[in-house]
C-alpha cells in the first residue's frame, strides 16, 4: 500500500460538467448490449459529499484498509483491491473524486476486476461505513440528514 | 435497404462480414427475448441494456428513437447496424459529434436547449439516487453553459456543441464501443446488401 500520495500541481478533483454526469447514465452504455451474461448488479455506483475533498479521500482509504483492502492513490483517485470474503476470488474497485458544484463532491466507485455480486456487495458494505461523509438529501425541501435517522 | 439514404449519404460501413454475421447473431438473441418476430421493441431494447423489461430510462429511450430511423416503434437488423456503425472506433469523429447532438436535441429544435439539459441531469442524478437542489443543478447547468454557450443564447447550436466536444473529448466516450474494435475492413454498401439477404432468409 502507498503512504505517500501523490498529487500533481493541479488544486482539486476535476470537475465535470452537466454532459460529464449525463454520460454516466447506464441507458447511455451501449456495451451492455454485448454483455449476454444474465447475473443482474450495478457495475458502477456514485454519491454526493459535502466534505472537503481530502477528508473524503482519507476516510474512503481508512475505511477500504479497515475492510483489509489494500488502497493505491493518485490524486484525487483511489485503487482498491483484495480478496473477496472467502479468499476465493480476487476484487478491484476504482475510485474517482470529482468535484460537481462548489464545495459539492461526487464520488464514483466503478468495478475494475472481480465477481458483479463480490462488488455489489463490497459496495453495499463499504458505503454503509461511508455514513458520515456520504450527503443524502432527503424529499422534503432539501433538508439534509445522515442515513443514521432512518434505523429507527 | 438503399445503398444511399434519403440525405444522399452512401450507407457505407466500417463493419466487416463475418462481424456483421455476430451482430446478426446478437440481433437474433436482443430481438427474440420477449416476442420473436425479428424486431427490437423498446421492451427488449430495455431488457438488452438494463437487464430488466420494465426500466424506464430517458437516454435509452433516446437511443431507441436514434436507431428507430422509420419510426415504426422497432428497430430491425438494418436498423441495428447502420447505428451500430457510427459507435465503430474508426467511424468519422463529425458523425459521432452529430449522432451525439442528435441524442441531446430531445425536441429536434436543431439546438441543445438549457431546460433539456436540465431535464437529463435530473434524470441522471434520479437514476444514480443522487438528489441536489434545484439551485446546485442551477448552479451546475449555469457553468456548463458559460462553457459551451459561447454566443450566449440559452441553447448551444450545433458548431457550439462541436468546439464544446474538441474543447472535451472524453464526452464522446459513450460513441465508441470497443468490441466493435477488431473490425478493419470497410464493407462497400452493395456487397453488404446482399450479404444481409443472404444472412436473413
Amino acid at each position: 500500500e502507498d503512504n505517500q500520495h501523490t498529487f500533481d500541481d493541479e488544486a482539486g478533483p476535476l470537475t465535470l460538467n452537466a454532459f460529464d454526469l449525463i454520460i454516466l447514465s447506464q441507458g447511455l452504455n451501449l456495451s451492455a448490449l454485448f454483455d449476454r451474461r444474465q447475473d443482474y448488479g450495478k457495475l458502477q455506483n456514485r454519491f454526493l459529499s459535502r466534505k472537503p475533498a481530502n477528508v473524503i479521500l482519507s476516510s474512503m482509504e481508512v475505511v477500504a484498509q479497515s475492510m483489509g483492502f489494500k488502497t493505491h492513490i493518485r490524486n484525487y483517485k483511489m485503487r482498491v483491491e483484495g480478496p473477496n470474503a472467502n479468499k476465493t476470488s480476487h476484487l478491484t474497485i476504482m475510485l474517482q473524486i470529482f468535484e460537481v458544484a462548489p464545495s459539492i463532491f461526487m464520488v464514483e466507485l466503478e468495478r475494475s476486476a472481480g465477481d458483479t455480486s463480490e462488488y455489489n456487495k463490497f459496495v453495499n458494505n463499504y458505503c454503509s461505513k461511508l455514513d458520515d461523509i456520504i450527503w443524502k438529501v432527503s424529499a422534503e425541501k432539501g433538508k439534509s440528514r445522515t442515513s443514521r435517522l432512518s434505523k429507527r | 435497404m438503399d445503398p444511399v439514404d434519403s440525405r444522399g449519404k452512401s450507407n457505407n460501413l466500417t463493419i466487416s462480414v463475418s462481424e456483421v454475421e455476430a451482430l446478426f447473431e446478437l440481433f437474433k438473441s436482443i430481438s427474440g427475448s420477449v416476442i420473436d418476430d425479428g424486431l427490437i421493441n423498446k421492451e427488449e431494447f430495455q431488457l438488452a441494456l438494463f437487464k430488466n423489461t420494465r426500466k424506464e430510462n430517458l437516454f435509452a429511450n433516446r437511443i431507441f428513437d436514434l436507431f428507430d430511423v422509420k419510426k415504426r416503434g422497432v428497430i430491425d437488423f438494418g436498423d441495428f447496424v447502420r447505428a451500430l456503425n457510427v459507435f465503430h472506433p474508426n467511424f468519422p469523429v463529425e458523425e459521432k459529434i452529430d449522432f451525439s447532438f442528435k441524442l441531446y436535441d430531445m425536441d429536434g429544435t436543431g439546438f441543445i436547449e438549457r431546460k433539456e439539459v436540465k431535464q437529463m441531469l435530473i434524470a441522471l442524478l434520479g437514476e444514480s439516487e443522487m438528489r441536489l437542489s434545484d439551485e446546485i443543478v442551477e448552479t451546475i447547468l449555469d457553468k456548463t453553459f458559460s462553457d459551451a454557450d459561447t454566443n450566449q443564447d440559452g441553447k448551444i447550436d450545433r458548431t457550439e456543441w462541436e468546439n464544446f466536444v474538441s474543447r472535451n473529448p472524453s464526452l464522446l466516450k459513450i460513441m465508441t464501443l470497443s468490441y466493435l474494435k477488431d473490425i478493419t475492413t470497410t464493407f462497400p454498401s452493395f456487397v453488404f446488401h446482399s450479404e444481409v439477404d443472404d444472412i436473413v432468409t
